[in-house]
């Protein structure tokens, strides 16, 4: 590598597409979710910071970083959940540069399986949040993480890989996500796949996040918070923003891999870009109405939809796609 | 490139971001954590142990998975198949045998073609 590409590819993970990009998109993300909820729920949602309170998730996120201070007791590991929320922060941004958003762009063949390696790392990061503040709660809630991520987790990564396996079969890069996002080979075949490969990442990416009715191991009248009970200041200001960079990235995932990104245009086009900005707020839309629509559903329920209807239709798809 | 080279570039990339996050985390916590540490607030109660009377085994971490939906999984194998009749063991153990034959199979089929 030159010194050029060492600087573009630092570059590229610091700022776009990776930490302030993942950053600012996820706190808009965070208005968008918000705004929407509260107006299908009758109420005014984020109104006072910015135009229609657009700048409100920034707003909350500097006052709990720069203002409130973090309440420490004995027993608990602060520096240690730190470092892995910043190592969560770190991989989503480097999973960021495999897409081709990005100036840098990492590619390989086989590099699915690198990049499904760092989509884990967040995952990682809130189990080790519960599991370091010595509190009933952060631990009970961590333990439902645990649970709901086993089934989520590999269904995940199991559509992901389908996806990628059925569109750059028989390519000079064969399992590459680059090549699946810019030069993928789409048949029946690959369009049977990729629908149920896009149902089954869009309900696992939702438990992934904890969003509605995914949320029990947060859930705030029964756990007073789960995983993030013990947090506050600068610590949960961190939390919350590896929470919406995580639910922006995999927005944008499924955007790109699922709804073939800019198309019918392509990246680095002005109409491409909008496109890409509508489907992407498509699906946000519709993760809001899921979250104002439906109640939180139990652990076990939650664990048995996940295994029954979302894992099964990924490992179906895996199946169609290796076979066919 | 490579997935070798991949790999390393990737996860130096998350190093590199990783690391200004967190030295920017300790620099701004430094400044508003509040004096020294304090007891963890348990509902009121007061607790000396606390390490060994609020920590939860780590078996009991994939309690939600375990009760819930491989309960069903655990009895088959507990009451109908380790029922203590050897015919039944055989059958257990001959349906375990089968599959990796066929597994076995699948995998250097395959492997021919790939």
């Amino acid at each position: 590598m030159t010194s050029f590409n060492v600087l573009l590819a630092v570059l590229s993970a610091l700022i776009y597409p990776g930490l302030f990009f993942l950053v600012v998109v996820g706190l808009l993300t965070q208005w968008y979710i918000r705004k929407l909820v509260g107006r299908l729920q009758n109420r005014i949602g984020p109104k006072y910071v910015g135009p229609l309170g657009i700048l409100q998730p920034f707003a909350d996120v500097v006052k709990l970083i720069f203002v409130k201070e973090e309440v420490s007791f004995r027993g608990r590991l602060d520096k240690f959940l730190a470092i892995f929320m910043a190592l969560g922060l770190g991989a989503l941004s480097a999973a960021m540069l495999f897409t081709p958003i990005s100036p840098y762009v990492v590619r390989s063949p086989y590099d699915v399986v690198v990049f499904i390696y760092l989509m884990l790392w967040s995952t990682i990061a809130f189990a080790v949040i519960g599991l370091s503040l010595s509190n009933p709660f952060t631990v009970a809630g961590s333990s439902r993480f645990l649970t709901q991520i086993l089934f989520a987790e590999p269904a995940l990564a199991t559509s992901l890989l389908a996806t990628v396996i059925v569109l750059t079969k028989s390519t000079s890069t064969p399992l590459s996500i680059y090549s699946s996002l810019t030069g993928g080979r789409f048949n029946i075949v690959a369009a049977v796949v990729i629908t149920l490969s896009l149902i089954s990442f869009f309900i696992a990416s939702i438990a992934k996040t904890l969003i509605k009715p995914f949320d029990i191991p947060e859930a705030e009248t029964e756990l007073a918070g789960g995983l993030l009970a013990e947090l506050s200041g600068p610590a949960l200001g961190l939390a919350t923003i590896l929470h919406y960079a995580e639910v922006a990235f995999l927005t944008l995932i499924t955007t790109m891999v699922f709804l073939g990104g800019p198309y019918p245009f392509s990246y680095g086009e002005l109409l491409g870009a909008l496109v890409f900005a509508l489907k992407y707020l498509a699906v946000l839309t519709l993760i809001a109405v899921i979250k104002a629509s439906v109640g939180r559903i139990r652990i076990e329920q939650s664990a048995s939809i996940l295994i029954k209807y979302v894992f099964s239709l990924s490992v179906v798809a895996l199946l169609i796609a290796s076979f066919f | 490139m490579d997935a070798l080279t991949a790999t390393l570039i990737a996860s130096a990339l998350m190093f590199v971001v990783a690391f200004p996050t967190y030295i920017l985390y300790v620099l701004v916590r430094r400044s508003s954590t509040s004096g020294s540490s304090s007891d963890p607030y348990l509902c009121g109660e007061g607790v000396e142990d606390f390490k060994n009377s609020i920590s939860v085994g780590s078996s009991n971490f994939f309690w939600g998975s375990t009760s819930a939906n491989l309960k069903k999984f655990y009895s088959v194998l507990r009451d109908s198949i380790h029922s203590g009749v050897l015919n039944d063991w055989l059958f257990y153990m001959g349906i375990w045998l089968s599959l990796g034959v066929l597994l076995s199979f699948i995998v250097i089929s395959a492997g021919g073609r790939l």
